[in-house]
């Protein structure tokens, strides 16, 4: 990926900003209100992490949305940056500047109805949305490694393309586990002591895993812009 | 300008060039518009123009100084003049005499014609 | 500027779009495309510009491959597309997002030539915009841009007729020397005076590329008699005709002192009525630039 400049992908930057600020402040705001209702109800926890995780689904998988569209595909591809650029912008979009904003819109929806919960009740809690302090990186690296996917999906189909990628991901998932106990059950002939614990003694294995697996993503994700005709 | 359709485009833009010297509008030595100027004006390729312009140099009725654009020459009425009465024996003529044959008319005939007409300019100039 | 050379191009294995193409592009023309539909005019401004890759032969744009889409490329190119999709932004806002990708652009030139297609207010956004005044906005946008190639597919399609006479004014104004211009049309009659070299595709290949000055050299347009009809096409002369109230407008090999005017609407169709005649006339004397020649020759060899 040669053919890198700061000064386009600045550029990108701008161009992305400017058409879209307005739809991603309205979702933050949505996150916001949601999560200041939820947070309330102290069982709601799992069901905002869904919300939040359903909301970085659909952003990486319309990441590039506009090439199933042949007028906007063209607007795209004929813009004066290189595919590695491009790419490189939509990461960045995708994986890290969403999801920051999300969080920090359902952190900041938390915070507010603790402190709306200290006016009325008198007594404050400091709270942060679960997911995100007490699970670790095992959440970011999930979370980069679905975004990597979805956005590989939004290259790759083009139209449709987070139902696509999701009923992929699915029969992939399915046929890995079923080979996985297949493997277990009848070669090695494991008990069911297959536990988490089990998958935590091997962290650092995973995480490295993850990691190769999204850059691997990327690296497809970039091959398949290269390829993309309008 | 409307291009009538029975000439060649460079051809209408050389007698417009001419017609504007004629009626004094651009004068003689003065700079004329340049190539690009009137191909906006005329909404027409600026090369087209350019062609006419090499036409019209061809005649002496224009010339190019480097770097500073086109002039009428200093005897561009009397070469414009030149041009039209060429193209009028080489031209018009024949038609014209083609067509008195068919009709079977005579050099002769054409005079009272033109006495007729030169009257009636005269009339109206005295008017 | 512009190399294409033995190009083939399928969408489907079974049907070839183009056929062994060859082209070649200069600057400092306004080329018109002309072609029937479906032809492919579309799809060949579209792997000029890279967005269609050719399944064999090579395609070359300022040296370089199109389908690279090397941004140093894609700066200098600037596509009109038929159809358009704006983002829901103001034209100022538009021109302040996209102008800086391109390093020649020029903020006068863009607002001179809004002015000359009275779109005066900056802050109306291209969403609420007609088709029509959207095409102006882009228009003037690429005129601007300074790009070295600029295509342009159906350009003047929804402009009003006021419009179409500034499309004129401003596309004369903005042709430079090192510039190009490709304009894909139906609407010959609204453009033929600003183009000055004509490209013809019919059945997969570059039937036809000459400049006009060429093209009246050997060709002569003409309203004929039914008595020189006769005698002309006696002659071999005749490529095409038509019947017209005045008699017979047809198209002709050159006729000395013959200066009528060039209709691009007869030259395409004498193009791809009289298709063999019409290669002859522009290969055997191009000896300078040879390319009708060679590919007569290879089809020769062949």
């Amino acid at each position: 990926m040669k053919n890198i400049s700061l000064y386009r992908i600045g550029l990108l930057f701008k161009r992305y900003f400017c058409e879209n600020w307005k739809k991603d402040v309205i979702v933050a705001s949505i996150i916001f209100a949601v999560e200041m209702l939820t947070s309330l109800n102290p069982g709601a926890s799992a069901i905002s992490w869904i919300v939040l995780f359903v909301f970085f689904i659909l952003y990486s998988g319309h990441i590039f949305g506009m090439l199933g569209k042949p007028q906007r595909a063209i607007n795209y591809l004929m813009l004066p940056a290189s595919n590695g650029e491009k790419l490189t912008v939509n990461i960045i979009l995708s994986h890290f500047y969403y999801p920051a904003l999300l969080i920090l819109a359902s952190c900041l929806g938390i915070w507010a109805s603790s402190f709306f919960c200290y006016r009325i009740y008198g007594e404050f809690e400091f709270k942060t949305i679960n997911f995100v302090f007490t699970r670790g990186w095992h959440v970011y690296l999930f979370l980069l490694l679905s975004n990597a996917i979805m956005m590989f999906g939004s290259v790759y189909f083009r139209k449709a393309a987070v139902i696509k990628t999701l009923l992929c991901e699915a029969a992939f998932c399915t046929l890995y586990v079923i080979v996985m106990m297949v493997i277990y059950f009848k070669i090695f002939n494991y008990d069911t002591g297959l536990t988490i614990d089990k998958i935590d003694a091997s962290n650092l294995i995973l995480y490295i895993f993850m990691l190769c697996v999204t850059a691997f993503f990327w690296i497809l994700s970039y091959f398949r812009l290269k390829e993309t005709e309008a | 300008m409307d291009f009538s359709e029975s000439k060649a485009i460079y051809q209408q833009i050389a007698d417009y060039v001419c017609e504007q010297v004629l009626m004094g509008r651009w004068k003689e030595n003065d700079r004329i518009l340049s190539v690009r100027e009137l191909g906006v004006q005329l909404e027409v390729n600026p090369n087209t123009v350019l062609r006419a312009y090499d036409f019209l140099q061809r005649f002496g009725i224009i010339s190019n100084r480097r770097g500073i654009g086109y002039f009428a020459s200093e005897d561009a009425i009397a070469k414009i003049k030149e041009m039209r009465r060429e193209r009028f024996v080489n031209r018009e003529l024949p038609r014209i005499f083609q067509e008195m044959e068919l009709l079977g008319m005579e050099i002769n005939d054409l005079k009272e014609y033109y006495e007729g007409f030169l009257k009636a300019k005269k009339d109206e100039k005295d008017n | 500027m512009i190399e294409i050379k033995n190009m083939d191009f399928r969408y489907v294995p079974q049907r070839k779009i183009f056929d062994d193409l060859n082209l070649s592009l200069e600057a400092g023309h306004i080329y018109g495309l002309l072609g029937k539909n479906g032809v492919g005019k579309t799809t060949l401004l579209k792997i000029i510009s890279g967005l269609r890759f050719c399944t064999r032969g090579t395609v070359s744009v300022f040296g370089m491959k199109p389908e690279k889409r090397n941004p140093e490329m894609l700066a200098d190119i600037y596509f009109v597309t038929e159809e358009m999709d704006v983002p829901s932004v103001s034209v100022r806002d538009y021109a302040n997002i996209y102008a800086p990708f391109y390093p020649n652009f020029s903020a006068a030139a863009f607002e001179d030539y809004l002015h000359q297609f009275e779109i005066i207010d900056m802050e109306q956004k291209l969403t609420k915009m007609s088709h029509g005044q959207k095409k102006k906005v882009l228009v003037s946008f690429a005129l601007a841009t300074n790009t070295k190639l600029l295509i342009m597919d159906e350009p003047t399609n929804g402009m009003d007729i006021p419009s179409k006479s500034t499309f004129r004014k401003v596309v004369a104004s903005a042709i430079t020397d090192d510039k190009a211009f490709v304009i894909s049309t139906h609407q010959v009659r609204d453009l033929q005076n600003v183009i000055d070299a004509v490209l013809v595709l019919d059945r997969g290949e570059i039937l036809l590329n000459a400049d006009i000055n060429t093209i009246c050299d050997r060709l002569t347009f003409k309203v004929l008699s039914a008595d020189e009809y006769k005698d002309l096409s006696q002659q071999g002369k005749v490529l095409y005709s038509e019947d017209n109230i005045a008699g017979k407008v047809a198209v002709c090999t050159h006729i000395d002192d013959a200066d009528d005017k060039f209709d691009m609407e007869l030259l395409f169709c004498a193009a791809i009525s009289a298709r063999e005649t019409m290669r002859e006339i522009f290969a055997e004397k191009e000896n300078g630039k040879s390319r009708f020649a060679d590919e007569m020759e290879t089809k020769l060899n062949n």
